[in-house]
């Protein structure tokens, strides 16, 4: 912004100058000549006086007078009308042209008009008015390029509280309570804006904090009664008199009341995700969080004679280590769950780069709709995934500015992370 | 064995009482912070349930009362809030265990009794249930004092039934029993199947009187023949 009026300024500044140094100088010479012209006439004057004083002269008509500029002619009938000319005459002395201003003029002396040409050599002139825009010029340069200097280093001072505010707000994050410290300044604008910067980052600190109690708060709500219902089901499967049908209906609750309860810790986790509650980030090596997570599927994948490939070239992440492994178990639990039995799984790392594979009939709708919440596939199993595993993955790496994409290829379906660095 | 459950959702406290005096727990209650207060003021118990949310106060503000009291009872958390921040302020403070809410009575119970035994048992690492005996340093358990082979899963299913003894243990509680909090994204029965029909076999070979019972494929209990 600074460089913007300064920019504009200068812009003015410099077409001000180069309108100014001719305009200066053609008035500088104006001005001489007038001058120079007032001298031809007081000269003319001066030689009238003369004239008619000594009248000898007059006998040895044209007479020339070059040490004076002066050329007198023999008298004519019809005068005519007097005239001021520039000229370029050839000095002969030092073989230049020379710039001179003659006066075109006649004198009456004794009732007889005598054509007189009254000559100024202008090189002094010439010269001065040179000197005076070279000066003028000069001064116009120092000047403009001293408010310049002036400027840079005023306006850094003056803009510093300005700048600094703009810093604090670019440092300025959710997952801390705000601490702005601003400089003082005595300009008010400033003083302005540094109260509307604190109030405004603490307001927001504050809606985040509601915002954040809110998300924690819903989870209390719904968890709670769920747990008492969960409870309850579980009292009454003691009941020895139960029949078998009321104890499928028992079991059918249960796994409602898993669902809910799922599905609630994963909306809540989107939405924790989304309020950027996970903002703390580190460099990881992702494999061993990989091999966690396999150790944590073996039974899964024992059971469903699942082979899993791993290929491991070194890499690093940018993550929250939270999320990391959420993302990565989102994965990971997807290919087993979709994975037929006897099926495989790839997994590979390279840098900026994690592949996860697993055999698998084609989607039943477009890869669009893939990471979309609540896209559940025709081929996964009933009380399988709650369709949200996905559009977890997704928002992760959104917030984290990675990128997922879908594949499939040679009856695989792959599962393509990739990052920045590594 | 005396236990207090601090707790303000009606149902779920009835819930857990009925089903931990099936363990053979005498529980008492409490619904609110100033009750409970005055409770752990005056009493001692073996093992405190503690709720976070409570009227009149924080349940963490217990926790600390609890502590600072010198009192050397267990306590485990049982809250809805899931994050681990909460976890680990909680056990920072000084909690034995933290529940996250819902969960299986039947785990519940597994981790009362296993604050109970870490209390009261310190040096006695063996059970008995039936012709069982359970080492439970070694984590392995003999029949007749012919040693049993069980993988370190059939170990914690076995364990895991016995503690819930004369209760039916629903699918659900083993699964999330053996797969964890974590592991919780699926929900495959089969899982269970397996592991307790390799567990009956196990126990057949060896001559066991322990046997699973299965109640209407709601859920398993295990019995003395």
């Amino acid at each position: 912004m600074l460089k913007r009026t300064i920019r504009s300024h200068l812009i003015y500044a410099a077409l001000v100058l180069l309108a100014a140094i001719p305009l200066f100088y053609f008035i500088t010479q104006a001005l001489c000549l007038q001058d120079v012209d007032e001298a031809l006439l007081e000269r003319k004057k001066y030689l009238v006086v003369q004239l008619t004083a000594h009248d000898d002269i007059l006998s040895q008509l044209p007479w020339h007078d070059l040490n004076n500029g002066m050329v007198i002619y023999p008298a004519i009938t019809s005068a005519q009308a007097e005239k001021n000319i520039t000229l370029q005459h050839y000095n002969t002395l030092n073989g230049e042209q020379e710039p001179f201003r003659e006066l075109h003029t006649h004198i009456q002396i004794k009732n007889k008009v005598y054509p007189v040409i009254l000559r100024i050599s202008l090189i002094g002139t010439e010269d001065l008015i040179q000197g005076i825009v070279i000066t003028a010029t000069l001064l116009m340069f120092l000047i403009l390029g001293g408010l310049l200097w002036i400027n840079r280093v005023q306006s850094g001072k003056i803009w510093r509280p300005f700048y600094q505010v703009l810093d604090q707000l670019q440092r300025f994050t959710l997952d801390k309570k705000p601490d702005l410290r601003f400089i003082d300044t005595d300009i008010n604008e400033f003083k302005d804006l540094q109260q509307v910067s604190r109030l405004l980052a603490e307001r927001t600190y504050g809606t985040y904090l509601q915002q954040k109690e809110f998300t924690e708060n819903a989870a209390h709500e719904i968890q709670t009664p769920l747990a008492s219902m969960q409870a309850i089901l579980e009292v009454m499967m003691q009941n020895e008199r139960l029949t078998p049908e009321q104890s499928i209906h028992v079991q059918e609750l249960q796994d409602i009341v898993t669902r809910i309860s799922r599905l609630n810790k994963a909306l809540l986790l989107l939405a924790k995700i989304e309020n950027k509650q996970y903002s703390e980030i580190t460099l990881l090596p992702p494999i061993p969080v990989i091999k966690k997570i396999l150790k944590r599927l073996e039974m899964q994948i024992q059971l469903k004679e699942i082979i899993v490939s791993e290929n491991y070239g070194d890499c690093m992440i940018r993550a929250n280590p939270v999320l990391l492994d959420i993302l990565l178990s989102n994965l990971l639990y997807n290919a087993v769950q979709h994975s037929p039995e006897k099926g495989r799984i790839g997994v590979a790392t390279l840098p900026g780069r994690i592949e996860i594979a697993n055999t698998g009939k084609t989607l039943t709708f477009s890869e669009e709709k893939l990471f979309r919440r609540f896209q559940k596939s025709q081929n996964s199993q009933p009380s399988g995934g709650n369709g949200l595993g996905l559009a977890i993955v997704s928002q992760i790496c959104k917030t984290f500015q990675y990128t997922i994409s879908y594949q499939y290829k040679e009856g695989l379906h792959h599962f393509i992370l990739a990052y920045k660095g590594g | 064995m005396k236990i207090l459950l601090i707790e303000d959702e009606k149902e779920l406290r009835d819930s857990i009482v009925r089903y931990l005096q099936g363990g053979h727990y005498r529980c008492e209650v409490a619904v609110d912070f100033a009750t409970a207060q005055e409770k752990i003021d005056l009493y001692n118990y073996d093992c405190i349930l503690l709720d976070i949310n409570l009227p009149g106060g924080s349940g963490l503000e217990l926790l600390k009362i609890i502590k600072g009291n010198k009192k050397y009872d267990g306590v485990i958390i049982i809250s809805a809030r899931d994050s681990l921040e909460d976890k680990i302020t909680g056990l920072n403070l000084g909690a034995d265990d933290y529940l996250t809410k819902p969960f299986h009575l039947a785990e519940l119970d597994a981790r009362v009794s296993s604050i109970i035994r870490r209390k009261y048992f310190e040096g006695e690492n063996i059970m008995t249930f039936g012709d069982l005996s359970i080492d439970m340093l070694s984590k392995s358990v003999a029949v007749n004092d012919k040693p049993l082979d069980l993988t370190p899963t059939e170990y914690d299913l076995l364990f895991f039934l016995i503690i819930n003894k004369n209760r039916v243990v629903s699918k659900n509680a083993i699964i999330m029993h053996l797969l964890g909090d974590e592991a919780e994204w699926l929900m495959q029965y089969d899982i269970v199947y397996a592991h307790i029909k390799n567990l009956r076999k196990k126990l057949t070979d060896s001559g066991s009187n322990a046997y699973i019972r299965s109640r209407y494929g709601i859920g398993y209990k295990i019995d003395v023949r």
